[in-house]
């Protein structure tokens, strides 16, 4: 009988052990409604803790777990972090004793997970006992040190002009439908090409978004082999607002488990303008009073706390970092609107993305004018310093003749030289989605441009020159990749080399 | 104050329900103040009368309630802060959660 069995073992590990009275802090709830339950009781319940909310005494009622916002003398008010419609007045309230915590690990990449670290994949449940609280203090000064290594987009634009250092915070900011989400999902792909072991880990943060765009993220990073080193943290469009608002904290703690650890970690934040509504409707619930735009007082601080975590660690500390990618979705290209400028000032620098330049078949539309990285080229290896500052003194001052573009007739032959290679860079920048370039054949094409070898190319043509470039790179010049790739420099007698490549194919 | 409050509702005209307004307020303030017992058990329980007469020598002011799910024993909240909980139902889920773990 296999129920002997059962018994057996149930007798075994049950056996020293009683169940006997037990006492404990409850409390009561008194109203319920949009997702904020009233609860009277609780005395000695503390800020941010868990609680759980069940039908009592009734045994097959699944708890609710619920979150503690406010607490005042005799009541506190907690968001509800899941179906609110099971909830009724008088159901019981039980402590948990845990500040809101998720499970961190090993065991969570290539997974898909809900804010509280439930799975989303059907893989199975996730077995790791260590939980980290979502809010934790971010790093001190002492515990920092300067960013100096590059995260390499593999994106020619950003990595050239707007580098991304680790342990940087870069906003990406722009209009709906503009690619924003297509530029981190290269970034995250682009991770694919680095050594595998300063490989950033990446923590892709979905508040809000459609949960059919999150499945096809999913998907594509699934089928190029990115979900080895990525987590995906979604609440969907359809979840309750008080999983939107934990969701990036949740994420950070995840990524921040890694960084301790002394690793690399790429969090991407998609996207804190819906971040920032979800907490708008959950502080005018709780009766918080509103601010300008409706936003609550502490809406910056909502903001400032979570990106202040993002760091480049000191060695005593392990010498782990934690990049931060915000996304923010502006309205009609406002970017002085009140959540916008709050994440500009917050972060070291923006990548603007423009809707002229989408529209003009600028891919991807960034803004070299406007985007800044307020790091710098100290985030940038030697070898793309060298070709980056022809590029952008290029750039520069193409931008400033291109209204002289219509009358080019009239110009005398310097002018129109410049603003022929300027033309041609503009062409060159434009980069299709998933067609992300390694370093090195970033720094080969880049070369090339600086060289004039794009100048007698006619416009159109430009990029399938880098095409055909590149590919006789990979396999002529493969010992000049290799170079770069190795010692991040693009030394005399590369440079050389590849001149001698370039003379050779036309 | 009280003299000012009953001046408002029978400016108000609601001085009819003065008498449940009363009651209200003294079951709120028990409640808050943690001296109101409610006793839970099954229909038939022999510990009931015991442990009513054990929390009415505490102070409280008992209240009992019957709930059959609890299968047996009794459950005691105190105010809407506590609960003490030795019934059957309880030991069950005692067992439940140590079996999971």
């Amino acid at each position: 009988m296999p129920n002997d069995h059962i018994f057996d073992i149930l007798q075994k590990e049950l056996a020293g052990k009683s169940a006997t009275a037990t006492k404990e802090e409850v409390g009561k709830v008194v109203s319920v409604g949009d997702a904020i339950v009233q609860i009277e009781g609780l005395p000695h319940a503390v800020f941010s803790e868990m609680v759980e909310i069940v039908k009592w005494p009734e045994a097959n009622s699944k708890p609710v777990p619920a979150l503690l916002l406010n607490l005042e003398e005799y009541t506190a008010g907690a968001v509800v972090l899941g179906d609110d419609t099971t909830i009724q007045e008088g159901d019981i309230v039980r402590r948990t004793k845990k500040v809101l915590s998720v499970p961190v690990g090993e065991a969570l990449l290539g997974r898909v997970v809900n804010p509280l670290g439930h799975p989303l994949d059907g893989k199975g449940s996730i077995q790791n006992k260590e939980t980290l609280p979502i809010e934790r203090p971010a790093p001190g000064v002492l515990d920092r040190q300067g960013v100096s290594t590059s995260l390499a987009t593999g994106i020619k634009v950003i990595d050239a002009t707007i580098p991304i250092g680790r342990g940087q915070r870069e906003l990406i900011i722009g209009d709906r439908q503009i690619g924003k989400t297509a530029l981190v999902e290269d970034t995250i792909l682009n991770q694919l090409n680095e050594p595998e072991e300063s490989r950033p880990i990446c923590v892709y943060v979905a508040i809000g978004q459609k949960a059919s765009k999150v499945a096809q993220m999913v998907e594509e990073l699934e089928r190029r082999g990115a979900m080895d080193y990525t987590i995906v943290v979604a609440a969907s469009a359809s979840d309750p607002a008080s999983l939107w608002y934990i969701a990036p904290y949740a994420g950070c703690s995840m990524a921040e488990y890694f960084r301790d650890k002394g690793k690399d970690v790429l969090i991407i934040y998609d996207d804190l303008s819906k971040h920032a509504w979800a907490w708008r409707q959950i502080a005018l619930l709780l009766r918080r009073p509103p601010g300008r735009e409706a936003y609550p007082g502490d809406v910056f601080y909502l903001h400032s706390r979570l990106l202040e975590r993002a760091s480049r660690l000191s060695e005593e500390k392990g010498g782990g970092s934690l990049t931060a990618l915000p996304i923010i979705e502006t309205q009609l290209g406002d970017v002085s609107s009140y959540i916008p400028t709050n994440v500009i000032s917050i972060t070291d620098g923006q990548i603007y993305l423009e809707t002229d330049l989408f529209g003009k078949g600028q891919r991807p539309a960034v803004n070299i004018g406007q985007s800044v990285s307020r790091v710098g080229s100290a985030a940038q290896n030697k070898a793309v310093k060298k070709v980056a500052s022809q590029l952008k003194l290029d750039l520069a001052q193409y931008e400033e003749l291109a209204a002289f573009v219509q009358f080019s007739q009239d110009l005398d032959a310097t002018t129109r030289k410049r603003i022929d290679r300027g033309a041609r860079l503009t062409e060159l920048l434009k980069q299709g989605q998933f067609e992300v370039l390694p370093m090195e054949e970033q720094v080969c094409i880049l070369f090339a441009a600086n060289e004039g070898a794009l100048d007698a190319v006619p416009l159109e043509k430009v990029r399938d020159f880098e095409k055909r470039f590149l590919e006789h790179m990979r396999t002529q010049g493969k010992d000049v990749l290799k170079d770069i790739q190795e010692s991040k420099d693009l030394k005399d007698e590369t440079q050389e080399k590849l001149k001698n490549i370039l003379h050779g194919f036309k | 104050m009280v003299h000012r409050f009953k001046e408002q509702v029978v400016k108000r005209g609601d001085i009819k329900l003065f008498g449940s307004i009363v009651k209200e307020f003294e079951k709120r303030w028990e409640s808050r103040n943690g001296t109101m017992a409610c006793v839970v058990t099954p229909a038939q329980s022999q510990v009931k009368k015991k442990v009513k007469e054990e929390l009415r020598s505490q102070g409280y002011t008992v209240k009992e309630e019957v709930q059959e799910q609890l299968i047996g024993g009794v459950a005691v909240f105190l105010g809407n802060d506590y609960l003490i909980d030795n019934s059957m139902r309880g030991r069950l889920r005692q067992l439940q959660s140590r079996l999971l773990k």
